[in-house]
C-alpha cells in the first residue's frame, strides 16, 4: 500500500489541479487559497521532496522568469504511482464515509 | 525587486542539492509577493529567518557523516605509520624541521616589527627628527633642539602633548661608597610616565619629574644600589658638580650633582627603542636651559603627540613656517645667517617620523635612546622561513606521492565501494593535516629545547608572555592547516586521480607527467640549497676578511681603559711610569680615539686651499701612541717630549695629504677656525680607524695637549709584550688603577674585540645562514630519498630484467643516478647565478670586499652534487642488489 499523508494529499490535489503550472510557489499560493490561511514554505517543500523521493511526483524545469531573478521553475507533476496512491486515499476515504453514512441513515 | 545578493549566495551555499537554482528562483519570488505585501525589511528579516531554519539540520548532516568518516581516516594514517615507520619518520623529521625553524624565525620577526607597540597611545606619537641641508653636509638625525617641544605645544593646537629628552651619555653615579659608570641616564620632561606607558611602580605620576634635581630609578637599577631598602628620597649623585660654561657666552650655569630620588619605574619593556636606567627631570640639566633660545643645539629627542594621522601634512607645512620665523634670531646669535642657508638650496626642516616605524625605519636617522633594527634582516630572514617551509612541504609532497604504489590499492578498493573523489581528497588532507600537526607538536618540542641557544645566537630576549597569547596560539592553528593543506594538496589530487580498473589490475601506470612534477620540486629544493650554501660561503669569506684584515695597527695584546671625563686627571703619568715599570706591559698611551670606538670629526682649512674646508678625523693623544698601536711613519716624525711645539702640530694619514695635493707635506699648515694652525711633522700610513664598511678617509693626529676642541672621550690604551692576555695582567692594571683613583670605575675592553664588534651584524648573518643552509640541505636530501625510492619502486621490474641479463651494481648504479645528477646540475645552473646576484648586491655595502671567485660555486656544487649521490646510492642498492626471481616472477 502506498500511503501518504493529510497534506500531501492536498498537495497532490493542488498540482492536479495546477496543471502545468505547478511548482513551489504556485502550490503554496494554491494550498493558502483552498485552506483559507496563509502556509509555510517549509510546510510545502518538505512534503514535496519526501513525495518526489518516493516517485510519486515528477519533476522538470520550466521557463525562467524575470520575477525570479532570471531562474528556472522546477513543475511538478503527478506520476503513475502518486495517481495510484490518490485513487487508494481516496478509495479508503470513500470507504469509510460510505460506511459511516450507512450507519446513519439507516 | 529582487532578494539582496548576499542572501540568495548564502541559500545557494547550505542548499547543497540539484534542487538549488529553482528553489532560490522560489524564494525570489515570494520575497516579491512579501515585500509588496509588508515592506522590504520584514521581507529581509523573514528571508534571513528561512535561511537560519535551514542551518541546524544542514549542520547536523555533515557534522555527523564527516566525523564518521574522519575517525576512519585517523584510522587509517595511524595504521599507515605504523606499517611504514622509517618512511613515515623521515617524513615527519622533515616536516618537523621545517615548522620548527620557521617558528623560531618568525618569532625573531614579530618580536622586531613589534616594537614599542606596548604604548597606549603607540598610533598617535611621532618623533621629530631634524633634516638638514647646509652647504656640502645634508642628512637626518633625531637630534632636535630644546625650543622645538615647547613651539610645537604653544602654536600648533593639533599637537596635544609633547615630551622632550636628553640622553645623558656616560656619567659616573653613587650612592655612598657605591659607584658605577651609568651608560643610560637620560634627562626627561615632567610628563614622562603620562606621554609614554612606561609604568611607575612608586611615587607620583605627575610630580616625580617636576622638580629638578629629582631622578627616577629602574627596579634593577635601585636594587643594584640600594637593595632591598627603599630608595624614595635618598640622595644619588651623578656626575660631578660643575660651573658649565659656554664659549662665547657670558652665561654661566651651575651644575649641582645631587639627585633626590622621587620614584620607581618598572624596567623598560625588552621592544622599546627608549632605553632608561635612570631619569632625571630634564631642568636638572644646565645645557638643556642653556640654549632653550637655540634652534641650533641638536641634542633633544622630541616626541609628539598627533590624534590624527591625516593632519600631518598640514603640520608639518605649518611647522616649517614657523622654524622659518624663528631660527634667523638663533642663527644670527651665533654668527650664521638662515637666510644663506635656505637662499643656498638649503633646508632645517622637522618631519614627523610614526612611533612603529622608529626602531625599522631609522637606519639614517639613527636612535639617541637606544638600538635600531636592520629592515633588510627581517626581508632576509623571513624569506629563509619562507623558503624552509615550502621546501619542508616539498618534501612531504614527493616522500607521500613516491608512496602512492603501495596506496594504489587501497584507493582502487575505496572508489569501487563508492567513495568519490572529493571524499578521497579529504582523506588525504586529512592525512596532511594530521602529520602537520604531530609534526608542529614535535616542532614546539624542539623549539622549547632550542629556545635558550636562539636568544644567544639572535643577542635578544624574547619576552615569552608576549609571544604565547590567544592570538598567537590561533595563528599558528592556521599555520598547521596551511602547512598540511599546502603539503596534501598535490599528493591528495594526484593519488585520488587514480582509475580504480588500471590500479586494481596491478599494473601501475604512472604518467611520466607526475614524474615531471617531482623533478620540478627537487630542482626547486636544490636550488634553494644550492643557493644558500653559496652564499653561505661567500658571507664566510667575507666575515673572515673582517676578522683578518690587515688594519694598518696592531690590535692585538691591546687593552683599552675607559678614561671618559677624565678620570685619571693629572695622576696620568704617575699611572704610566708605574704600570711601565712592570714586566709584561709593553707600553701605555692616552688618547681621546680608539680605532673603531671613537673618533672626533671636524672641518678645517688648509694652506694653498684657504677658500675651502676639508674635513678631517682625529685622535689628540700623547707621544706614545703611535709606538702602541705600531702607526707607520712614512715621513717626517711622531710627537716628541721635547719638543714644546707638539700642541700646535699635526700628523696626517696619506689620505688627507693626497686630498690637499701636496707634494711634500712636512711644514705645510691646517688651521682649525677660531684656534689657530697646525704644522704638519709627519705622516703615517693608512689605517682603517673606522669601519671596513667605510673608505679610508683623512685623518689627522693632533697632540693630546692642544686644548681644542672639548671631548669627554678618553681612553687609556696599553699594550701588552705576551701572546695572551692573562687576568693576572688585567688584576695587575686593576690594582694599579685602584691605588691612583680608587673612587673612579675600572672599566676596559680588549681591542680586538672591540673592533669585531663591528661586524656583529655580517658574524650573525653568517652563523644564521650556516644553520639554515644545513637545514635545507637536510630537507633536500630527504626529499631525494623519496624520489630515489620512487624511481626504484617503480623501475625495479627493469632493474630486475637488466640484472638477469648480466648488468652488474655499479652499472645500475650508474643507469639510475644519471637522472638525480642531471637534476642537480640544473639546480646548480639556476642557483649561481641568483647567489651571485644577491652576494654581489650585499657586498655593495662594503668598502673593503672580497672578490666573489669560482671556490663557493665549485664547493657547493660539489657538496649538494657528493650528499645526493650517497643518499640516492643507498636507497638504490636495496633495490638493485635484490634477487631478480623476487621482482619479475609474477610476469
Amino acid at each position: 500500500m502506498k500511503s501518504i499523508t493529510r497534506i500531501e494529499e492536498i498537495i497532490m490535489l493542488s498540482i492536479l489541479n495546477l496543471g502545468a503550472n505547478a511548482y513551489l510557489v504556485s502550490i503554496l499560493g494554491y494550498v493558502s487559497k483552498t485552506l483559507g490561511k496563509s502556509v509555510s514554505l517549509t510546510s510545502v517543500h518538505l512534503p514535496l521532496s519526501r513525495l518526489e523521493k518516493n516517485g510519486y511526483l515528477e519533476s522538470s524545469f520550466g521557463d525562467a522568469t524575470p520575477v525570479r531573478g532570471g531562474r528556472r521553475k522546477k513543475i511538478y507533476s503527478i506520476s503513475k504511482t502518486g495517481l495510484q496512491a490518490l485513487e487508494e486515499y481516496r478509495n479508503i476515504s470513500n470507504k469509510l464515509w460510505d460506511s459511516y453514512l450507512k450507519t446513519e441513515t439507516r | 525587486m529582487n532578494p539582496p545578493k548576499i542572501f540568495e549566495l548564502i541559500l545557494k551555499w547550505i542548499i547543497d542539492n540539484e534542487d538549488r537554482e529553482s528553489l532560490v528562483g522560489d524564494f525570489a519570488e515570494i520575497y516579491k509577493y512579501r515585500v509588496d505585501e509588508s515592506g522590504r525589511f520584514i521581507t529581509n528579516i523573514w528571508y534571513l529567518s528561512q535561511i537560519c531554519k535551514l542551518i541546524p539540520a544542514i549542520f547536523f548532516e555533515s557534522i555527523f557523516w564527516s566525523l564518521i568518516m574522519f575517525s576512519n581516516y585517523i584510522k587509517i594514517v595511524y595504521r599507515y605509520f605504523l606499517k611504514h615507520k622509517t618512511f613515515s619518520a623521515i617524513n615527519l623529521t622533515g616536516l618537523s624541521i621545517g615548522i620548527a625553524s620557521t617558528i623560531l624565525i618568525l618569532i625573531w620577526v614579530f618580536d622586531e616589527i613589534n616594537y614599542d607597540n606596548f604604548h597606549k597611545d603607540a598610533d598617535k606619537i611621532y618623533r621629530l627628527n631634524w633634516d638638514f641641508k647646509w652647504k656640502d653636509r645634508e642628512g637626518i638625525g633625531s637630534g632636535t633642539p630644546p625650543p622645538l617641544a615647547k613651539t610645537l605645544l604653544n602654536e600648533i593646537p593639533r599637537i596635544s602633548e609633547t615630551i622632550r629628552i636628553h640622553p645623558l651619555g656616560d656619567m659616573i653615579t653613587r650612592y655612598e661608597d657605591i659607584y658605577f659608570n651609568e651608560e643610560k641616564i637620560i634627562g626627561a620632561d615632567s610628563n614622562f610616565f603620562k606621554f609614554f606607558s612606561f609604568k611607575l611602580v612608586e611615587g607620583n605620576v605627575d610630580k616625580v619629574l617636576s622638580s629638578p634635581n629629582s631622578v627616577v630609578l629602574t627596579e634593577s637599577t635601585a636594587k643594584k644600589y640600594f637593595g632591598n631598602v627603599s630608595p624614595i628620597g635618598k640622595l644619588i649623585k651623578i656626575g660631578e658638580d660643575k660651573i658649565e660654561t659656554r664659549a662665547g657666552y657670558s652665561q654661566k650655569k651651575n651644575y649641582n650633582s645631587l639627585y633626590k630620588v622621587t620614584g620607581i619605574a618598572k624596567d623598560y619593556p625588552k621592544n622599546s627603542h627608549i632605553e632608561f636606567d635612570m631619569i632625571t627631570s630634564i631642568s636638572s640639566i644646565p645645557s638643556v636651559d642653556f640654549f632653550d633660545w637655540s634652534w641650533i643645539w641638536m641634542q633633544v629627542v622630541t616626541y609628539a603627540k598627533v590624534d590624527n594621522k591625516d593632519w600631518l601634512p598640514q603640520i608639518e607645512e605649518t611647522l616649517k613656517k614657523i622654524v622659518g620665523e624663528k631660527a634667523p634670531a638663533a642663527f644670527d646669535r651665533v654668527g650664521f645667517s638662515y637666510e644663506d642657508l635656505i637662499n643656498n638650496n638649503g633646508k632645517w626642516d622637522f618631519p614627523f617620523q610614526p612611533m612603529d616605524d622608529i626602531y625599522l625605519g631609522s637606519f639614517d636617522i639613527g636612535n639617541r635612546l637606544g638600538s635600531i633594527g636592520n629592515e633588510n634582516y627581517i626581508y632576509i630572514l623571513a624569506s629563509i622561513a619562507f623558503f624552509i617551509l615550502i621546501l619542508a612541504c616539498v618534501n612531504f609532497v614527493n616522500l607521500t606521492t613516491s608512496k602512492s604504489i603501495s596506496r594504489s590499492k587501497e584507493i582502487g578498493i575505496r572508489k569501487v565501494l563508492g567513495s568519490d573523489r572529493s571524499k578521497l581528497v579529504k582523506q588525504f588532507l586529512a592525512e596532511s593535516i594530521f602529520f602537520s600537526i604531530i609534526s608542529t607538536l614535535v616542532a614546539l618540542v624542539v623549539v622549547i629545547l632550542f629556545f635558550q641557544f636562539y636568544e644567544n645566537l639572535s643577542g635578544k630576549e624574547f619576552s615569552l608572555s608576549s609571544i604565547i597569547t590567544v592570538k598567537n596560539t590561533i595563528v599558528l592553528f592556521g599555520f598547521v592547516l596551511l602547512v598540511g593543506i599546502l603539503a596534501g594538496i598535490y599528493p591528495a589530487l594526484f593519488l585520488s586521480s587514480f582509475k580504480p580498473s588500471t590500479v586494481l589490475k596491478g599494473n601501475s601506470t604512472l604518467k611520466p607527467s607526475n614524474l615531471n612534477f617531482r623533478n620540478v620540486l627537487v630542482v626547486f629544493q636544490f636550488t634553494v640549497s644550492i643557493f644558500l650554501i653559496t652564499s653561505t660561503l661567500i658571507i664566510n669569506q667575507q666575515v673572515d676578511l673582517f676578522k683578518n684584515k690587515d688594519l694598518g695597527f696592531d690590535k692585538d695584546n691591546i687593552l683599552i681603559v675607559d678614561n671618559s671625563n677624565n678620570k685619571l686627571g693629572e695622576k696620568f703619568e704617575s699611572f704610566r711610569s708605574s704600570l711601565m715599570s712592570k714586566t709584561g706591559i709593553e707600553n701605555v698611551s692616552i688618547t681621546t680615539g680608539v680605532p673603531s670606538l671613537s673618533w672626533w670629526q671636524d672641518y678645517y682649512k688648509v694652506e694653498g686651499k684657504e677658500d675651502e674646508q676639508f674635513e678631517l678625523a682625529s685622535y689628540h693623544a700623547d707621544e706614545n701612541l703611535i709606538s702602541t698601536l705600531n702607526f707607520e711613519i712614512v715621513k717626517g716624525r711622531g710627537f716628541e717630549k721635547k719638543f714644546s711645539t707638539n700642541s700646535s702640530s699635526v700628523i696626517l694619514n696619506e689620505t688627507a695629504v693626497k686630498n690637499y695635493g701636496w707634494d711634500n707635506p712636512i711644514g705645510k699648515k691646517i688651521f682649525y677656525p677660531g684656534t689657530g694652525y697646525f704644522d704638519v711633522i709627519g705622516v703615517i700610513k693608512d689605517f682603517n680607524h673606522a669601519s671596513l664598511y667605510q673608505e679610508m678617509f683623512a685623518f689627522g693626529l693632533f697632540h693630546i695637549s692642544s686644548s681644542f676642541p672639548y671631548n669627554p672621550n678618553s681612553f687609556v690604551v696599553i699594550k701588552l709584550n705576551s701572546k695572551n692576555i692573562t687576568s693576572d695582567h688585567i688584576n695587575l692594571i686593576e690594582n694599579k688603577w685602584e691605588e691612583f683613583v680608587p673612587d673612579k670605575p675600572f672599566e676596559f675592553s680588549f681591542m680586538d674585540e672591540t673592533i669585531q664588534q663591528q661586524y656583529t651584524a655580517e658574524t650573525k648573518l653568517r652563523m644564521l645562514f650556516s644553520i639554515f643552509s644545513s637545514l635545507a640541505i637536510l630537507i633536500a636530501c630527504l626529499g631525494l630519498l623519496g624520489l630515489a625510492a620512487f624511481t626504484a619502486e617503480k623501475r625495479n621490474k627493469e632493474i630486475g630484467i637488466r640484472k638477469t641479463f648480466g648488468a652488474s651494481v655499479t652499472s645500475l648504479q650508474i643507469l639510475l643516478q644519471k637522472d638525480f645528477v642531471r637534476l642537480i646540475l640544473i639546480s646548480n645552473i639556476i642557483a649561481w647565478p641568483l647567489a651571485f646576484y644577491f652576494m654581489t648586491k650585499w657586498l655593495s655595502d662594503f668598502a673593503y670586499k672580497i672578490e666573489i671567485g669560482f671556490s663557493p660555486f665549485i664547493i657547493s656544487a660539489l657538496t649538494v652534487n657528493i650528499f645526493s649521490i650517497i643518499v640516492v646510492g643507498l636507497q638504490l642498492l636495496k633495490t638493485v642488489r635484490r634477487n631478480p626471481v623476487d621482482v619479475i616472477k609474477y610476469e
